[in-house]
């Protein structure tokens, strides 16, 4: 699913979840040799959260598993 | 110089030999028949085995009963149908007539069937299973009427009913030829009647006459076309019963007047003669064998592991060829590892080994590699436990099972929902529940348990527990449509759990400047326009 850029640098996109579902998942560039990491360049397991209620998740990206050398 | 070298091989040979050799082959032989006999004792083998290792019968045995009376013990003599394992006798029938020039592997099947629409197919993709021609049993279950053939007295089928079925038809090849391999029946039936129209001889009569006859193999024949076979040394298919109270015939079927795919009846001693002589020239030349013991290239030059007959199983200790056969109650294989000089060669009448799990076990004996001992089926156990003592105790013993780091049983989904499917079938329905509320705490992400607890629940008339399972069935697996259909099934309204709107925001802490941000997840609605992995 392709985030849209908003004017503060941020990405967002609003989607429709069952109640109850358990969503895994990951964040890329477009492929996983671009793959959202943590800061000290080790993967991440995958985020997860349980459906509720109408929610937003922020998520910080403090690297990039590409970028890890150039940062 | 070369003498010499060879004389130092030849001495170091009987050096290893007497040292070690001897030692170490008799520990492999003890390890085979530990083996073997664990399956024996769990209830899974009852037939025949047979190892034999540079052109000598290492190890022997025969297990078991002849039928489902159990009065008669089997022995080596006993005779098998073959099922599958019959094809590399049909393959051999058209290699050796490809050595006489009757045929070619390169003839299109129209030249024998001018009738057919299969303009494409060739005699090698009959061979290879990659003729795409679909397999004939769907065909002649929808349209071969048991019931009038029997008034008839021809309730069997024959090759020339399947060729008629064929003809009538004219189903629809599932791909181009050489395009891929798929298994199919269609394509080895159809080889033992060109068999017959090059000769003139029935497939019966040239196996006997070409394959049998030469290599003394006196206790094996093709099945005739009635299928009947009136044969005292037979061991006869038989299976347990449902309720697990004792056994039953699993022989007889309409479809037993076939071959060319199947149809073959032998023993073990025989194949270890058959075995014997695909290491020499006696039938076809070496050559030739080694075509059929090798891979296929398909039309994109990938290979298909599927010889003329043979499954050629990439091994890294060297080349071993294989096929099994599975039909009623017999399971049948034979092996053969090249590295080794060996060839395995197992024939059951009642049904417990799972495919070749026996012989590629042994095979890895001979290879000097550690074997894992078989277990049991715990579903299979617990329908014992449930028919005799109780479901109760089935719960005990699951708990026992489910709990303990190693034990001689293995839990698997599959085998237990058949386990549930097989109590409803014999209006056990509160074991069924009993057994599937099991299966949900061992499985706690597997939403078919749910809908089968679900389905149950109706039938004893336990609606609010029914919707219940369904609603955790959708949440566990929202795209399961079946959950719904049920619900339908019985006039129910029921909705998904509701939509919530969920907000994503990532904030780069550098921020992005070219390219673009996904998200990958689990949920369909998360899926349009993701990256594939």
């Amino acid at each position: 699913m392709k985030l849209f850029e908003e004017h503060d640098g941020s990405w967002t996109r609003r989607v429709r979840l069952n109640e109850g579902m358990v969503v895994e998942y990951k964040i890329t560039r477009g492929d996983w040799s671009k793959e959202a990491v943590n800061e000290d360049g080790s993967i991440p397991p995958n985020y997860i959260f349980k459906v509720k209620n109408d929610t937003t998740i922020e998520i910080n990206v403090s690297n990039w598993k590409d970028l890890i050398d150039t940062k | 110089m070369r003498l010499g070298r060879k004389k130092l091989f030849a001495i170091l040979s009987i050096l290893i030999f007497t040292t070690n050799g001897f030692v170490y082959s008799e520990s492999k032989i003890q390890s085979i028949d530990k083996l073997v006999n664990h399956y024996y004792e769990f209830g899974l083998l009852n037939g025949c085995v047979l190892v034999a290792q540079n052109n000598k019968i290492i190890y022997e045995n025969a297990f078991g009963f002849t039928d489902f009376k159990r009065h008669e013990k089997i022995t080596l003599d006993h005779k098998f149908r073959l099922a599958s394992v019959s094809k590399q006798f049909t393959a051999m029938a058209v290699m050796i007539l490809n050595e006489r020039d009757s045929l070619s592997y390169n003839d299109r099947i129209r030249t024998y069937f001018p009738e057919l629409p299969y303009r494409y197919i060739r005699i090698r993709h009959l061979l290879t299973h990659t003729s795409g021609l679909p397999d004939y049993g769907a065909l002649v279950d929808e349209y071969w009427d048991i019931e009038n053939k029997f008034k008839d007295k021809r309730k069997v089928i024959n090759n020339e009913d399947v060729y008629q079925l064929i003809l009538e038809h004219n189903p629809p090849t599932n791909f181009f030829p050489g395009q891929r391999y798929e298994y199919c029946n269609t394509g080895y039936l159809l080889l033992a009647l060109i068999v017959e129209k090059v000769t003139g001889q029935s497939f019966q009569e040239f196996v006997k006459t070409n394959i049998f006859d030469p290599l003394n193999m006196n206790d094996s024949y093709v099945n005739p076309d009635s299928g009947i076979l009136p044969d005292k040394k037979r061991a006869f298919g038989f299976r347990t019963n449902d309720q697990h109270t004792g056994y039953e015939p699993y022989d007889n079927h309409y479809q037993n007047g076939l071959c060319g795919d199947g149809g073959i009846i032998s023993t073990v001693h025989d194949l270890y003669k058959w075995s014997q002589a695909l290491d020499s020239d006696k039938l076809v030349s070496q050559e030739t064998l080694e075509r059929a013991f090798s891979a296929f290239m398909l039309n994109d030059s990938s290979f298909s592991n599927y010889g003329f007959g043979w499954s050629i199983i990439p091994d890294d200790s060297g080349k071993i060829v294989a096929h099994g056969g599975s039909w009623l109650g017999y399971h049948s294989f034979i092996l053969k590892n090249f590295r080794q000089n060996a060839t395995i060669i197992q024939l059951t009448n009642k049904p417990g080994i799972n495919r070749g799990e026996l012989v590629f076990r042994i095979s890895g004996i001979l290879n000097g590699e550690a074997i894992d001992m078989p277990t049991i089926s715990l579903a299979d156990e617990l329908m014992k436990i449930i028919n005799t003592v109780g479901v109760k105790h089935a719960r005990e013993k699951f708990f026992k099972v489910y709990g303990a780091e190693q034990s001689e049983y293995h839990i698997n989904e599959t085998e237990l929902m058949e386990l549930s499917e097989r109590l409803v079938a014999m209006e056990k329905i509160p074991e069924a529940i009993e057994i599937l509320k099991l299966c949900t705490l061992a499985y706690p992400n597997s939403f078919q348990f749910y809908n089968g607890l679900a389905e149950n629940y109706f039938l004893i008339d336990e609606g609010e527990l029914a919707i219940e399972c369904l609603q955790k069935s959708l949440i566990l697996n929202p795209e399961n449509n079946l959950a719904g259909e049920i619900l339908k099934d019985i006039g129910l309204e029921f909705d998904n759990p509701p939509f919530r709107t969920v907000t994503f925001r990532v904030i780069p802490e550098v921020p992005i400047k070219r390219g673009n941000l996904f998200i990958t997840g689990n949920h369909s609605n998360l899926e349009t326009g993701i990256p594939v992995q």
